[in-house]
């Protein structure tokens, strides 16, 4: 059989199974499993064909599930959890809104630096916007703000969480394209941190085109005293524990599985220094009291999902830990790549229609599926182009390119996940599509920033390769 | 009926147990990287089959947490084609889906439980990268079969129960289940 037969029957096979409705995972398994019964289990009658065909499958889930290198997912998964339950991040997200000073479109400023930070250290696109919606828009819609100004930013600030370390998602990626995860990690930081910088200016160009977009009012006045104390009590430590775990990464002190399990240690303390150690400092005995029981429904509520987000993961992982070993045994993903090459058109071109489909594919299906589908195939592509990059930092380089192309489809209709929360969230009479126009220059800046990456690589692998 | 009704709630009160086990052990690998951590900083010898224990754990949690997020629908799953067929015909699609993700878990069932025999039987059976670590294969090969029969009881709950596995809304199941769950913590907290 021609390699694009086997190509279009494996993923069309795919597709077709999980657009009718079959867990993603189970959709792999079963196609797995039958191209697997043709292709490795050549010999023999049907029963011992499909057994070699399962068996392999079991071989490859050993070497791709049961291994230190996917320790990370958990344990990030653990302490963005940690933050979120212990209160941690909203207690950050509230010292922002004091230390922000009197501006225009002050909210939607707050928004994005709050809205970055609870993202980065919650590592939940959903639980921000969901935290966020529901704080921050009744507020913004009480002060007069367009939906432009209110949803938009916290749309933006959400997809971060997969983008800026620690990030779940990205050792996923990692795990699955074979990369040097601690690397693809700390490339997530500059592209992140600029992406919270571009929002910032969309803000004030929009904010001086049309001052009534966000009316200006007087805040509270915050002495600056009380200010330093805010930042030194509840900014610099939890920015401290995100800043630990990404040195110790760089520095090579640790793996990105210690260093994402001391960050969760870190979280832990923090928690026990905020919710026992002060209230007993401070004479509360009642409070101190309290915090053993409201700690263990925290951590309870943690570990629970850490794991329900873990077993996603693990499902998919053990779906896809036989595709790539199938391509490559039916000499598909050679074949396609040398189809590919013989093209004389740009690497730019092919990465443009890549990426066009990583959008295509973000617009109905979730993340995971699309990493899936897409790591497989990409990654190889990308290897045989010649972007002037060493092939290691190609490589993390269009890690932080898909990472980005996520992030947006997590706001592109009809299925971007941020926009069914945010109408969840939204005040009653909020249209579908005003949530969709609100998103839409946000998602600009991203795509802004995916083209300042391409044509300027160093912003995403300059970081990673500091220490040589 | 109410026997069944009993026997449902037991079952479903194992697989929530099962998952509690899998949350738990996401707890035992963070005290076990920082123990290993610690001791070999220190300079201290530990114990390797931590390491073993960590990096099967995996296969373990899968196992004993995918079956409740069947229960729970909250895998991942594209809700297009359910969402786009009239109401009626929904059902029996959606019944006609969950008994295909059953057949494909028992043919697993089926093929990985010869392969854990084979495990079981063979006293030289070790996973060639961890052999060292004296565990044996059946250990970890016994999760397989066990976790895919407890899901193909859960697929076929949705093929003969009175809930199907699609609600008929556009979406991506397991982000509707997590927009719950981040609701009610939401919810909690406020």
């Amino acid at each position: 059989m021609e390699w694009y037969w086997i190509l279009l029957a494996l993923f069309g096979s795919t597709l077709f199974l999980m657009f009718a409705g079959l867990p993603v995972g189970i959709a792999f398994i079963a196609v797995n499993t039958v191209a697997a019964f043709f292709i490795f289990g050549r010999f023999g009658d049907f029963d011992t064909r499909i057994e070699s065909a399962i068996g392999q499958h079991v071989d490859n889930a050993f070497g791709n599930m049961a291994i230190f290198a996917i320790v990370p997912i958990p344990m990030f998964l653990l302490m963005g959890e940690l933050f979120f339950h212990t209160g941690l991040a909203g207690r950050m997200f509230n010292a922002v809104e004091k230390l922000m000073g009197r501006v225009p479109a002050r909210l939607s400023y707050v928004t994005v630096a709050g809205g970055t930070a609870f993202a980065t250290l919650s590592g939940s696109s959903m639980g921000s916007t969901a935290l966020l919606g529901t704080l921050m828009v009744p507020e913004m819609s009480k002060r007069g703000y367009k939906k432009g100004m209110s949803i938009g930013p916290i749309l933006g600030t959400g997809g971060l969480a997969m983008l800026i370390p620690p990030s779940a998602l990205a050792v996923l990626l990692g795990t699955l394209a074979e990369l040097d995860i601690g690397r693809l990690l700390v490339a997530g930081v500059v592209p992140g941190l600029l992406l919270a910088v571009f929002y910032a200016i969309l803000i004030f160009v929009r904010a001086t085109l049309d001052p009534e977009a966000a009316p200006f009012y007087e805040p509270e006045t915050v002495p600056v005293s009380q200010r330093i104390l805010v930042f030194l009590l509840d900014v610099l430590p939890m920015v401290s524990i995100i800043v630990f775990v990404i040195a110790l990464i760089m520095g090579g002190v640790a793996t990105p599985s210690e260093a994402a399990a001391f960050g969760c240690v870190g979280v832990i303390a923090l928690a026990v220094g905020y919710l026992f150690a002060a209230p007993l400092i401070r004479g509360d005995v009642r409070a101190a009291v309290a915090f053993g029981p409201l700690f263990a429904v925290a951590m309870g509520k943690s570990l629970w999902g850490a794991a329900r987000v873990t077993v996603i993961a693990l499902m998919i992982l053990l779906g896809s830990s036989l595709f790539s070993n199938v391509l490559a045994a039916s000499g598909s993903s050679a074949a396609l790549i040398e189809w590919v090459s013989s093209f004389d058109v740009s690497p730019y071109v092919m990465l443009l229609m890549m990426f066009g489909i990583l959008l295509l594919l973000g617009m109905f299906m979730d993340q995971l599926a699309m990493m899936l589908l897409t790591v497989p195939i990409f990654f190889p592509i990308v290897l045989g182009l010649d972007f002037g990059l060493a092939a290691e930092m190609k490589l993390i380089w269009f890690g932080v390119i898909m990472l980005l192309a996520m992030e947006i489809s997590f706001t592109t209709p009809p299925f971007g996940l941020l926009l069914f929360v945010m109408q969840g969230v939204a005040p009653p009479g909020t249209r579908f599509g005003e949530i969709c126009v609100a998103a839409l220059p946000f998602m600009g800046c991203a795509l802004l920033l995916t083209v300042l990456i391409v044509v300027f690589p160093s912003l995403a692998v300059w970081l990673p390769w500091l220490g040589g | 009926m109410s026997l069944l009704r009993a026997v449902d709630r037991a079952w479903a009160g194992l697989l929530w147990l099962m998952m509690v086990v899998a949350a738990g052990y996401i707890g035992f690998i963070l005290l076990a990287i920082v123990y290993m951590t610690v001791f070999r900083t220190a300079g201290w010898d530990y114990h390797q089959f931590v390491f073993t224990l960590i990096e099967y754990g995996f296969i373990y949690i899968l196992f004993l947490g995918s079956p409740w997020l069947v229960r729970t629908r909250g895998h991942v799953y594209i809700e297009l084609l359910t969402a786009a067929v009239p109401e009626r015909g929904r059902a029996a699609l959606s019944r006609g889906i969950a008994g295909l993700c059953a057949l494909i878990c028992l043919v697993w069932v089926w093929y990985t439980f010869r392969i854990f025999i084979e495990h079981f039987e063979d006293p030289l059976a070790f996973d060639e990268l961890r052999a060292e670590r004296g565990m044996r294969l059946w250990t970890t090969s016994i999760a397989f079969p066990f976790g895919f029969g407890c899901m193909a009881i859960e697929f076929l709950r949705y093929v003969f129960g009175a809930e199907t596995m699609h609600s008929g809304q556009a979406g991506v199941a397991s982000e509707r289940a997590e927009l719950e769950e981040t609701r009610r913590s939401l919810t909690d907290a406020g």
